[in-house]
């Protein structure tokens, strides 16, 4: 098996900054690499360009043992990755990971390989968002290679497209949070913190008003939360409920009074989640 | 003064009670419930609210309004529960020794507690379908706002 991590290209990926961003003193690419060289020594890193790679990338990482493997043709997406990735190898298993997974854990890549099935094109876990598979951190077989050709023939460019389309194993994560993409500023906060503290466990009650209610299914509930900030606490119920709005269309309040969403989470607070307003 | 009520608005008690000989301008904003949104027939709509949190932000923005515009004397009050066709929803009387005042503090009025005011409609629509008035997925804003 050889390992592929997503760091390159700006836009239509996470882009360089996501992979030099660091947590706890850690870059996010820095950590991803630690998950991964248990599991193997082929350790690829995905660019748009060569020219891409020892230029954005500092001399402390140029030490460890992986390659650059630039796409093959300009603005591909990821999956443009994974078709370099199959060019330089067709014969291997490819894990693919995108480095702004920050709470991946070991064990969630430890189990893409003791699940993988030779006979099927890809192990990958289900988004416990929408319960669709995450095409970023799965593992792909060398049958997925000819399919990938063909859609990308096709000029289709969607990763979880493509990946719904292959014959899988699908799994659940270890943690409900461990597909968390790292993609707002908000979330950093969340992360430092738990970082810094470690998950510390509270009790809060949470109101919910108008659509969230009724997506909720109730108007109140107290629960145990060890989010440090009140997006940490967001993400969860949004995964728990499965809300149809995200972070920027909702406005948080603590204890009767607007909040911010970095604004730290304790016990005995009530947290009211509100939809865009609609009065007059 | 701000308030919420959950029965229907007097206008003709309102505007006693704004009542100053000093005003020579009184500008009154009724935002009604209207039979259509977006290409739909609509029956009625019903108003839900963050008790606390509406009256301390409407009562804020009354406070700011009496800041901006010192000569003001303002009135707002929303009505909360089901509304049918025709009904008034929100009132905002705004009264001033002049009319420049009296039309931009009532604007400021209104346009605050649509914006900032945790207050929420559900509309039932004449197919009998019944949906919260949701906000653009992209921009989060509502449309007709």
């Amino acid at each position: 098996m050889k390992a592929l991590i997503l760091a390159g290209g700006k836009s239509s990926r996470m882009g360089q900054d996501k992979a030099t961003l660091k947590i706890g003193g850690v870059t996010q690419l820095d950590r991803i690499l630690e998950l991964v060289r248990p599991l193997t020594v082929d350790v690829y890193l995905s660019v748009a360009h060569l020219s891409e790679g020892p230029s954005t990338f500092d001399a402390e990482r140029s030490k460890l043992n992986f390659q650059f493997l630039p796409d093959l043709e300009p603005g591909p997406g990821p999956l443009g990755g994974l078709q370099a990735a199959f060019q330089h190898d067709p014969n291997s298993n490819w894990l693919v990971i995108a480095c702004d997974l920050p709470l991946l854990k070991k064990e969630d890549l430890q189990a893409l390989v003791d699940h993988h099935d030779g006979e099927k094109d890809a192990t990958c876990f289900l988004n416990p968002l929408d319960d669709q598979p995450e095409p970023l951190c799965a593992l792909y077989s060398p049958t997925a290679a000819a399919k990938l050709w063909a859609v990308l023939e096709k000029n289709q460019r969607c990763a979880r497209r493509f990946l719904a389309s292959l014959k899988r194993t699908d799994l659940q994560p270890t943690d409900s949070r461990s597909l968390l993409n790292l993609n707002r500023p908000e979330h950093l906060v969340e992360l430092e913190q738990l970082h810094e503290n470690g998950p510390v466990e509270k009790e809060v009650t949470v109101e919910y008003f108008a659509k969230l209610s009724q997506e909720a299914g109730t108007d109140s509930e107290v629960l145990h939360s060890s989010a440090a900030t009140l997006a940490g606490l967001w993400e969860e119920l949004r995964l728990k409920h499965h809300f149809s709005l995200d972070l920027p269309h909702v406005k948080p309040a603590v204890d009767n009074e607007f909040a911010n969403w970095t604004d730290f989470l304790s016990s005995d607070q009530t947290i009211a989640f509100m939809p865009p307003f609609a009065g007059g | 003064m701000f308030s919420i009520r959950d029965t229907p608005l007097d206008i003709t008690a309102l505007r006693q009670q704004m009542a100053d000989p000093a005003c020579g301008a009184l500008v009154v904003f009724e935002g009604l419930v209207r039979n259509h949104h977006e290409g739909r027939d609509v029956e009625k709509l019903h108003y839900t609210h963050h008790p606390v949190l509406a009256q301390k932000e409407g009562e804020r923005i009354v406070a700011e309004t009496m800041e901006k515009f010192p000569m003001v004397k303002a009135l707002a009050i929303h009505r909360i529960g089901t509304l049918e066709i025709g009904e008034c929803a929100v009132v905002i009387l705004a009264a001033s020794a002049h009319r420049e005042a009296a039309f931009e503090a009532n604007r400021y009025l209104i346009d605050s507690i649509k914006a900032r005011v945790p207050i929420w409609k559900q509309e039932t629509y004449a197919t009998g379908e019944v949906e919260w008035t949701s906000p653009c997925p992209n921009c989060g804003s509502l449309p007709g706002s």
